[in-house]
């Protein structure tokens, strides 16, 4: 319990000071907006930026004063543990999986979604090792083709 | 005379066509509910854009059956797989799973199935006829009341969706009202915080914010950390139990009116609705050692509460334009695509389309049962799918789905952003639920904070003046402050008559 508040402190003490800095940013950002004097100044597009970025300031500065007496400002960084959470299967599955996410993103209308989409199903199910070659490809070439047909000539959604 | 029209709307879909599709959307919500890492939300999103192209009759039918059958879906896997297929059937594991261990799986999908459908029956009196009641009320609303209300919309959200620490909620709400900014505002029609992106002149669509934000980060966070799960218990014949429901009426009406209170509080959801309403059946049990190990009791609370809650939710959505759950949130968004302008306008412009609604979620709720009655073990076999294969299917589905809305790849760009967000903030322990809640009720706050200053020519007064501002900022400022010790203190002395009476009553029970 005690290591998960400590945990808990430090990952606040981080997401607060993000937060006093966004915030920050939204103000002084939303100051230079036009005012439409002609409007009134309490019309102005500038006043609920304004108002919600301070109340997010003062949320963020309370979360950090908490951190800060829960001891959250003690990140130590080593570079064993950095290796060692770079090296954990997590981290590695959750670039992969996002890598994989952005690939399709960026190809998405350049590739035909049919061979974009079994591409990437194929790499995706290969990389965890779900089932043997054949099997996957025959899910994701089903799958992608299946699902362009559908939406195409049946919905009439025109995909890429 | 609600009544009367609810049947004659519900006599109009029997039909072929109607019923078929109900149906179809009832069995593919249930799939989408069994499945871990696709919740309720995830179906409606991606059948939004499937659907966004039909007649607006029969797309609101499939996303409503979705819905349905997606929170019930949740309890298969919750009691075979002590792994809720959604949110809202985390309760139903603490006492589903034990019955399936001691052989008892068929009872508990039973016992879960009626109590699902009489959780739907409560919230289908909810949705008839306390709507027409609230859209009446919201008619009285002007911008500065209805200013206060989207502020204690994501007050309370966040509140009750962090209740270990509200703050991270009230932050990730915050967040999301300051996210909705983005965009040309309605007033002058200045394009706040685009920085230059055309792409960003319309703000962020709520429908690839959403995929992005619950299915997006299921995809990722399951992919992340593959868990394996156990063997599916056997079952039998699936039989409605209706002893045991007789024996727990007292229970069953609690929890249906526990879930629909809960649905009507914005952004909040199924889960915590199941959570209470258990907490309340533990509370009041004569057996409360048996929860957690196999308790009747527990199981119909948490399952006639979260489906309550789907009604419960759908009430503030066609009275107020507020969802009171994300998959409430979607099907806001499906009802605009489809011309549906939802809200206290409703009872003017299309008075019966509260009927016409309420009859769709009837019909749903009556192929609910039947369909978790009876057409229970094939379903079983997609539950031996493995995550790593589901998931990027899911993707590709949330690809398209978020694509076809508008045609635009931006779109997905926004859905990829909100779902890193999301993942970040859920490692992080800030709940996503007000986020979103946020994103959609931003607009509502900008516009009348903006209109009701311009009306009152700069004066705030106007926004403490009227009865109805005044109990909305007393709600916001017993959920935002109600737990610091002072307004504690001062509570309970304001609020001893009640209390006093309260515990005469409890002692009068227990004795």
């Amino acid at each position: 319990m005690n290591s998960e508040h400590t945990r808990s402190a430090k990952s606040d003490f981080i997401s607060s000071v993000i937060f006093c800095i966004l915030s920050m940013v939204i103000f002084f950002l939303s100051l230079a907006m036009p005012k439409y004097v002609e409007w009134g100044l309490y019309a102005t597009p500038s006043l609920a930026p304004m108002v919600f970025s301070i109340v997010l300031f003062i949320c963020s500065v309370i979360m950090l004063v908490r951190s800060i007496v829960l001891k959250g400002y003690r990140i130590k960084i080593s570079g064993g543990k950095v290796k060692d959470f770079l090296k954990s299967p997590v981290f590695r599955h959750f670039v992969v999986a996002f890598v994989l996410v952005y690939l399709y993103y960026a190809f998405f209308s350049i590739i035909h979604f049919a061979v974009l989409s079994s591409l990437y199903l194929f790499l995706n199910i290969s990389y965890y090792r779900s089932t043997t070659w054949w099997r996957n490809l025959i899910i994701s070439i089903g799958f992608s083709v299946g699902i362009y047909v559908l939406f195409n000539y049946v919905f009439f959604i025109p995909l890429p | 005379m609600g009544f009367i029209y609810l049947v004659q709307e519900f006599i109009k879909l029997m039909n072929f066509s109607d019923i078929l599709y109900c149906f179809l959307a009832v069995q593919l919500g249930i799939i989408f509910g069994m499945l871990p890492g696709l919740t309720a939300t995830v179906g409606v999103a991606i059948l939004t854009a499937l659907t966004f192209k039909w007649d607006p009759g029969n797309a609101i039918m499939v996303l409503i059956g979705i819905y349905v059958g997606a929170i019930y879906g949740g309890s298969r896997t919750a009691i075979l797989l002590n792994i809720p297929g959604t949110p809202a059937s985390a309760a139903t594991c603490l006492d589903g799973y034990p019955l399936s261990k001691t052989g008892r799986a068929s009872e508990a999908l039973g016992l879960a199935t009626t109590s699902s459908f009489i959780g739907s029956m409560v919230g289908l009196v909810a949705l008839s006829f306390l709507t027409p009641l609230l859209a009446n009320a919201a008619l009285e609303f002007k911008s500065y009341e209805i200013f206060w209300l989207a502020i204690f919309g994501v007050a309370i959200c966040g509140n009750l969706t962090a209740a270990k620490d509200p703050l991270k909620g009230w932050v990730s709400g915050i967040l999301g009202i300051l996210l909705s900014f983005v965009g040309m505002e309605a007033i002058q029609g200045y394009r706040r915080f685009t920085f230059g992106v055309s792409d960003l002149m319309a703000g962020f669509n709520i429908i690839p914010v959403l995929v992005g934000t619950y299915a997006l980060v299921e995809i990722l966070d399951n992919l992340s950390d593959i868990k394996q799960s156990d063997a599916i218990a056997q079952i039998g014949k699936v039989l409605p139990r209706l002893k045991d429901i007789w024996a727990n009426w007292f229970n069953i009406v609690r929890s249906g009116i526990i879930g629909v209170l809960i649905g009507v509080i914005p952004g909040v959801g199924e889960n915590i609705g199941s959570y209470v309403a258990y907490d309340f059946a533990k509370r009041s049990s004569k057996k409360p050692e048996l929860f957690g190990k196999g308790s009747i009791e527990g199981l119909i609370a948490s399952e006639t509460a979260n489906n309550a809650v789907v009604g419960g939710a759908l009430v503030p959505v066609l009275s107020l334009a507020i969802p009171g759950s994300p998959p409430a949130a979607v099907l806001l968004a499906a009802l605009y695509l489809h011309d549906v302008r939802p809200g206290p306008l409703l009872m003017i412009e299309q008075p019966l389309y509260i009927y016409t609604f309420s009859a769709m979620f009837a019909l749903a709720s009556i192929a609910m049962l039947v369909l978790g009655l009876s057409f229970v073990k094939p379903l079983l076999k997609i539950l031996r799918m493995k995550t790593t294969i589901m998931m990027p299917v899911v993707f590709v589905l949330c690809m398209v789905g978020t694509y076809a809305i508008a045609g635009r790849k931006f779109d997905i760009l926004v859905m990829i952003g909100f779902g890193l967000l999301g993942f970040a903030m859920r490692k992080l322990g800030y709940p996503e639920a007000p986020l979103v809640l946020g994103i959609i009720l931003g607009p509502m706050v900008d516009e009348n904070l903006r209109r009701g200053l311009i009306l009152s020519d700069g004066s705030l007064l106007p926004f403490f003046s009227s009865t109805i501002s005044i109990i909305l900022i007393i709600a916001v400022f017993f959920t935002l402050f109600g737990r610091l010790k002072p307004v504690k203190k001062v509570t309970t002395f304001l609020l001893w008559p009640i209390n006093a009476l309260y515990g005469v009553l409890v002692r009068k029970k227990q004795a």
